[in-house]
C-alpha cells in the first residue's frame, strides 16, 4: 500500500475526489481562465490563418499576445486557488471553505515567476510540438509546488519542481492519460454542440448562421478550448496530489499513518 | 568550561547557575533562558532580534529578485510568445 502511493492508477484513483472536494473552486478556476483561453486560441488562430504571411502583421500579433499575457494573470490566481483548495482537502479530508481564497502572498509570487518562466518556455518551444507535453508538466508541477513555498526565491521553487520530476514514470502514465482525455472531451464537446444545434432545428428556427459558424475555423479553435477547460482542473488536481503524495513519503507520514492503520486494525 | 558556568548565575534569573554561554551577547543563560540553535547558543533576546533582523530582509531580496524576474519573464513571454509562433505558421522561413 505504501510503495503504491505515486503509482498512476493510485493517483488517478484520487484524482476525482480531490476535484469533487474543490467543486466550488473549479467554477473560479473556468472563469478566471475563459478570458486567458479564449485569446490563446484566437492567437494561434490568427497565426495559423496568416501562415507564411505572418512576418507582415507584427504588430497585430504583438497586440493579441499582450492582451493574452495581461488575462493570464487572473488565470493564474485561479489555478493558485485551485489547487490550494484540492491540497487543503487532501489534507483534512473534508472540502475547504474560504480558506482556499487565502493563498499566501509568497505562494503567489513564487508561482507567478514559475508560471512564467513556463509560459515563456512554452511559447519558445511551441513549434516543435514535441515540447508540448513536457511544459504542461512543468506548468502543472509548477502549480502544485509552488505552495511549499515559505517566503519568495528564485532557485527554490526549482529545486520543488525538479524534485518532482525525479520519479518520471507517474507523470509520463498521466500525460499519456490525459492526452487520451483530452481527445475524447474534444470530440463530446463537438458532439454536444451539433446535438444541440439539433435539438434547436426542431424548434423550427433558421440555424443556418451557427451551422457556417460551426463549420469555421474559430469554432473548432473554441471546441478545442473548451476541451481543454473541461480537462484543466482534472489535470491539475492530478499534480496536485502527485506534490501531496511525493510530500507524505518524504516526510514518513505515510509511513506513520501506515502504522496507525495497522494498529487500529482488529 | 561547564564547571566556569555552572558558578555563575543566569542572567535573567538570578536563582538559578549557568548552563550555556549566549554568544551573541555573552551573558550566561540557565538551560530555560538558552536555545541551542544551529550548533550555537543564544539566549531567548539575541535570539528573537536574530529572527527579526534576518525576516524582513530575506523577504525583502526575495521579493525584489521574484519581482524583477517575474517582470523580465512577462517580456520575455511577450516576445517568445510573438516570434515563437512566427515559426510555428512558417518553419521554413
Amino acid at each position: 500500500m505504501v510503495r503504491d502511493l505515486l503509482s498512476p492508477t493510485a493517483l488517478l484513483d484520487e484524482t476525482p475526489a480531490a476535484v469533487r472536494r474543490a467543486a466550488p473552486w473549479v467554477g473560479l478556476l473556468w472563469l478566471t481562465g475563459i478570458p486567458f483561453h479564449l485569446l490563446q486560441a484566437g492567437f494561434f488562430r490568427e497565426v495559423f490563418r496568416l501562415g507564411s504571411g505572418v512576418r507582415d502583421y507584427g504588430d497585430h500579433l504583438a497586440e493579441f499576445a499582450l492582451l493574452s499575457l495581461v488575462a493570464l494573470l487572473p488565470a493564474l490566481w485561479g489555478r493558485a486557488v485551485f489547487v490550494r483548495a484540492c491540497l487543503l482537502g487532501l489534507q483534512s479530508g473534508a472540502a475547504p471553505g474560504r480558506e482556499a481564497l487565502r493563498v499566501p502572498a509568497a505562494v503567489l509570487g513564487t508561482y507567478l515567476y514559475t508560471a512564467l518562466l513556463v509560459e515563456s518556455l512554452f511559447y519558445a518551444t511551441v513549434w516543435t510540438y514535441v515540447a508540448v507535453p513536457a511544459v504542461a508538466v512543468l506548468g502543472a508541477l509548477a502549480a502544485a509546488t509552488a505552495h511549499r513555498a515559505e517566503r519568495p526565491g528564485l532557485v527554490a521553487p526549482l529545486r520543488e519542481i525538479l524534485s518532482e520530476l525525479s520519479d518520471v514514470g507517474p507523470i509520463l502514465a498521466l500525460v499519456f492519460f490525459y492526452a487520451i482525455g483530452l481527445a475524447v472531451a474534444a470530440i463530446n464537446v463537438l458532439l454536444l454542440f451539433q446535438l444541440g444545434l439539433w435539438a434547436a432545428g426542431a424548434t423550427g428556427g433558421d440555424l443556418s448562421r451557427w451551422e457556417h459558424l460551426l463549420d469555421q475555423d474559430l469554432a473548432r479553435w473554441v471546441m478545442g478550448t473548451g476541451a481543454l477547460m473541461f480537462v484543466e482542473p482534472f489535470w491539475l488536481a492530478s499534480f496536485a496530489v502527485l506534490a501531496h503524495r511525493s510530500r507524505l513519503r518524504e516526510t514518513g507520514e505515510d509511513l506513520r499513518s501506515w502504522f496507525l492503520r495497522l494498529t487500529r486494525a482488529p | 568550561m561547564a564547571a566556569e558556568l555552572q558558578r555563575q548565575l543566569c542572567a535573567n534569573h538570578p536563582g538559578r547557575y549557568g548552563h550555556a554561554l549566549c554568544m551573541a551577547c555573552r551573558k550566561t543563560v540557565c538551560q530555560e533562558c538558552a536555545t541551542h540553535w544551529e550548533g550555537i547558543n543564544y539566549c531567548v533576546a539575541c535570539l528573537k532580534g536574530l529572527r527579526q533582523a534576518s525576516k524582513p530582509r530575506g523577504s525583502v531580496l526575495g521579493w525584489a529578485l521574484v519581482g524583477t524576474a517575474a517582470l523580465a519573464l512577462f517580456y520575455a513571454a511577450f516576445k517568445a510568445m510573438v516570434w515563437g509562433t512566427v515559426l510555428l505558421a512558417d518553419p521554413w522561413s
